[in-house]
């Protein structure tokens, strides 16, 4: 109860949207528990950045994984709390987590030819994630904000591009398309697990100066995981991730 | 762009345009079809009806035979039926039956494939296994045990009545393994795409990602087993009604009608049991033709020789 009650304070004090607090992530193996990261914290105030940067296998995509509690079995979260506005994500229903994950939280992956469904237009995808979360929706209002979205992410012609499929977009563009429908219902927090790591090295600092663009002009919080430190801008807090712990 | 204009640059018309047999199979196919559609309209006699039907005429054999009468094209049965008459009246019945099965056996397939696929463990288990069961022993045991028990139980000629949809249900229930296990193997496939797990990340709930983003997926295999088992199911009731267990005779399908002059064929009156074989055999063919294009079109891979 009084952890509740710190939080509460916190958020009003420092408007802390995100706290992870010794996050132990186990994989249930048949020869017994491998642990997959072990006491991870941080703090995320609205709008910060942070960078968690780490050797692969490290533990960096799992702690984004358990951050919005979708651990593929057998993985569990064994301990540790994660405090999104004070609310423990780690501990609530299903259908409470689902207003939450791909809402106010979302998620961009690493490989932009793989995320997204090859058989559906672009179009069809964006407008179908905008009413998988508000019933209400109706299809010509979703079609404004995909559209407004794609803008956002510097896609030229959008009301074109809405209509064709992800095999006719390169692999830049198709990041930004991910982008954009990580942006569709307008999220307060961004996780990026190393959303640049496919890509060729212009269009990495391509990708990367418009996450940073995106986060300033709306004001949403990011954590980006990454191999290497390689940020030339931006207010960034740094926290490192080495043998499945958080140092900052 | 408008959907002809699409279609007409896709590579489905580029290689139609090239396959001769599957021009000429399609062709047959519509004519067929439409035929069957509008038989009221184009049959020369309704076979239906008993004042229409004279047993003087019995027998007559085609146009073209000695005897033959230019009234009756291609003869009349041994009731004095027409048979092209009755031949398109019976592939509009063969026709319904088969389609109506294939929707029964893909709407149950493709639902129970779809979340057997995606949720796996126990439901899969146990659905996966009731097909190998249903596969294990022949529908046509199955067919001849119920429409037995259907015939004491309501009477032979009630059984006339009914015996459409019983058709249906019987090769419909059947065959469904067969859509269950072709959907679930391209399930299993989908379901570790990175795409299903952006979908989650997104938020969807499960039944939206099965039917949103991975039933799709799997439409391609599905249309190819679909034209197969449409002339699985037609072949199936005839089949049935040759035995004596489909289409009573005074509404023949296209089995029943193969059956009734089965007969006669040592009498020297060949056309009541060759001729709606051959439609038969015709209408199968085309339909698994235009099938052996579609699963080449669909999987560029499968190169032939």
């Amino acid at each position: 109860m009084s952890s509740i009650l710190n939080c509460i304070r916190a958020d009003d004090v420092m408007a802390t949207l995100l706290e992870v607090k010794d996050l132990v992530v186990k994989f249930a193996l048949r020869g017994g528990d491998v642990t997959a990261t072990n006491g991870v914290s941080f703090d995320l105030a609205r709008g910060e950045r942070l960078g968690l940067v780490g050797e692969s296998g490290a533990g960096k995509s799992v702690t984004g994984f358990s951050i919005i509690n979708l651990i593929s079995q057998p993985g569990y979260i064994a301990s540790g709390s994660v405090n999104f506005h004070g609310e423990n994500l780690a501990t609530m229903s299903a259908a409470r987590l689902r207003t939450i994950r791909g809402n106010r939280i979302s998620m961009i992956f690493q490989d932009p030819m793989m995320t997204l469904n090859p058989v559906l237009t672009i179009g069809t995808q964006m407008i179908e994630t905008l009413m998988a979360h508000n019933l209400q929706m109706c299809k010509e209002r979703a079609r404004g904000i995909a559209l407004e979205k794609l803008r956002k992410v510097h896609i030229p012609s959008p009301e074109r591009r809405l209509e064709q499929y992800p095999h006719e977009f390169s692999g830049g563009m198709r990041q930004r398309i991910i982008i954009a429908i990580a942006l569709l219902t307008d999220p307060e927090l961004i996780i990026a697990d190393e959303p640049t790591t496919a890509l060729d090295v212009t269009i990495q600092a391509e990708i990367m100066d418009l996450l940073i663009e995106l986060c300033e002009t709306e004001g949403m919080g990011m954590i980006l995981m990454l191999d290497t430190c390689r940020c030339r801008s931006g207010n960034w807090t740094l926290a490192v991730m080495y043998l499945r712990r958080t140092g900052y | 762009m408008s959907a002809l204009a699409t279609f007409r640059e896709s590579y489905l018309w580029y290689s139609f345009k090239r396959d001769k047999i599957a021009i000429a199979s399609l062709l047959v196919l519509v004519l067929l079809f439409c035929s069957a559609i509008f038989a009221p309209l184009i049959a020369p006699y309704n076979p239906y009806d008993p004042e229409m039907i004279d047993i003087m005429n019995s027998e007559i054999p085609p146009a073209w035979e000695d005897q033959g009468s230019r009234e009756f094209l291609l003869g009349t049965d041994s009731q004095g039926r027409d048979m092209l008459s009755t031949m398109i009246y019976g592939m509009r019945i063969s026709i319904t039956i088969g389609l109506g099965a294939v929707l029964l056996q893909a709407f149950l397939g493709v639902l129970i494939g779809l979340f057997a696929g995606y949720h796996g463990g126990r439901l899969d288990a146990i659905f996966m296994r009731a097909a190998d069961v249903q596969l294990s022993f022949s529908y046509l045991m199955v067919a001849i045990f119920l429409s037995a028990v259907l015939q004491a139980v309501v009477g032979v000629s009630r059984f006339g009545e009914i015996a459409v949809p019983f058709l249906i249900l019987v090769i419909g229930f059947s065959q469904w393994p067969q859509y269950a296990r072709t959907v679930r193997a391209s399930v299993l496939a989908e379901r570790k795409k990175e795409y299903v797990e952006a979908a989650r990340v997104a938020g969807f709930t499960s039944p939206r990602i099965i039917l949103s983003q991975i039933f799709p997926n799997t439409l391609s295999p599905i249309l190819v087993l679909s034209t197969i088992q449409v002339a699985n199911a037609v072949m199936s009731e005839a089949a049935l009604s040759f035995l004596g267990l489909g289409m009573p005779i005074d509404r023949p399908s296209l089995g029943s009608l193969i059956n009734s002059g089965f007969e006669y064929i040592f009498s020297g009156a060949w056309w009541i049991t060759i001729l709606p074989g051959v439609l038969l055999v015709v209408l199968v063919l085309s339909i698994n033709l235009l099938g052996d294009f579609l699963r080449d079109v669909f999987n560029p891979k499968l190169y032939k020789g």
